[in-house]
């Protein structure tokens, strides 16, 4: 019975990222910047899906000794915590003070020897009109006035339709994803 | 819901010559835009309207600003909490 | 020389009326570029308020409305704005009535020099 309701809870959370537009490609390549949050280890996973995973892993040793179905299961189990909104993970990863200052020292020494190997970008020149090869044509622009006149209209009309935004309550859109936290 | 405002800068692009409406609020996040014209510009232009309102500080009428480029032009106003930007061709006459 | 840079930088920060700090780290909080004007603004000096960030990118992203790029976080005193652009986080903070839409343009203009500053974070 527990083993039907860890692949049922699994389903759920399934359909509920079925909202998700994103193709499968770009799960791929979005998946280096997620994964951290599985990789480091159990602990970054929210209470609930630890507990659906060892009861998978258990449940499986004993009534589905074909390593694929393992495997298929256990990578739906992983896309479903990559896809699952975990709040437990919010404040899990911190780094020690002594790397956090290595690391700036690191950094500091890498810039430091690009920075002599680079060719400097956004060397335009700087000044007003410098970049303009007939800038005597531009400095006696007039103004117009219907110019002037259509810019007043539009910001008096704006004005009335900006004070006409109102938020129409509408059905609620349904990326929300039911928290499983015990 | 936006309706009214999605209509002002129709009605504002039907007009001759212009080619692109934007409208910004007090953050310098467009609210609205329409036509030619990328959406990114509202930080900008209002930016710039700042900048302009500053030469004279005892004035409180909103000052227009026209830019002009090789084709075409482009109008600012900050009015209050909003700024429009209006981007124009180049006319004929305009060009002389 | 990295003078170069953080003279850019400041001038970028000179441009936007209003704003306060402008701070490269890579996604673990660890700064690689940090200008300021005078005004003291330690809160996002915290080690903890970067890694915060990505971790809230990278939940933010699974909301089915794609990858999630900025966070505008506006509070009673400060803005902040930052900036997925991994392996680098871009922060900025001003004012609470600072021109948001001028610091989102931004964006467009440093990413030739993000290029080479993030090379010093993937050279492994």
């Amino acid at each position: 019975m527990e083993y039907v309701r860890s692949i049922w809870d699994c389903l759920v959370s399934i359909c509920s990222c079925l909202h998700c537009t994103e193709d499968i490609s770009r799960t791929a390549q979005t998946e280096t910047e997620r994964t951290h949050l599985l990789a480091n280890d159990q602990q970054n996973q929210s209470p609930a899906l630890r507990r659906t995973n060892s009861d998978l892993n258990n449940d499986c040793s004993q009534s589905l000794p074909k390593k694929d179905d393992q495997d298929a299961l256990s990578r739906l189990v992983q896309d479903t915590a990559i896809n699952m909104i975990n709040v437990g993970a919010m404040d899990s990863h911190h780094l020690e003070h002594q790397e956090y200052t290595d690391k700036i020292k690191l950094y500091t020494q890498r810039l430091h020897q690009q920075w002599n190997n680079i060719q400097h970008p956004g060397n335009v020149p700087k000044g007003l009109l410098k970049d303009m090869p007939n800038h005597q044509f531009y400095v006696y622009k007039p103004v117009y006035s219907e110019d002037t006149s259509q810019m007043k209209k539009f910001i008096g009309k704006c004005h009335i339709g900006v004070t006409d935004i109102k938020i129409e309550h509408k059905e609620a859109v349904a990326v929300v994803v039911p928290f499983r936290i015990p | 819901m936006e309706t009214q405002l999605d209509k002002v800068l129709t009605e504002c692009l039907v007009q001759q010559d212009t080619v692109g409406a934007l409208v910004a609020n007090p953050q310098g996040l467009c609210l609205g835009a329409k036509g030619i014209i990328n959406p990114n510009v509202s930080g900008i232009g209002m930016a710039i309207s700042e900048q302009v309102a500053k030469l004279e500080p005892e004035n409180n009428a909103p000052a227009t600003i026209c830019l002009y480029s090789g084709n075409k032009r482009c109008i600012i106003q900050k009015d209050g909490e909003i700024t429009g930007i209006i981007y124009k061709h180049a006319t004929e006459s305009s060009n002389n | 020389m990295s003078d170069d840079i953080n003279k850019y930088f400041n001038g970028l920060l000179q441009k936007v009326s209003g704003l306060y700090v402008i701070q490269i780290t890579d996604r673990d909080g660890v700064p690689l570029l940090h200008v300021s004007q005078e005004k003291n603004v330690d809160f996002a000096l915290m080690p903890s308020f970067i890694p915060t960030f990505t971790t809230a990118c990278d939940q933010a992203g699974k909301l089915g409305l794609g990858r999630n790029k900025t966070i505008i976080s506006m509070y009673s005193n400060y803005q902040v704005v930052q900036m997925n652009k991994l392996p680098l986080i871009l922060t900025f903070v001003g004012a609470e009535n600072c021109n948001t839409g001028h610091i989102l343009a931004l964006e467009h203009q440093v990413e030739a020099y993000l290029e080479n500053i993030k090379l010093a974070v993937t050279e492994a």
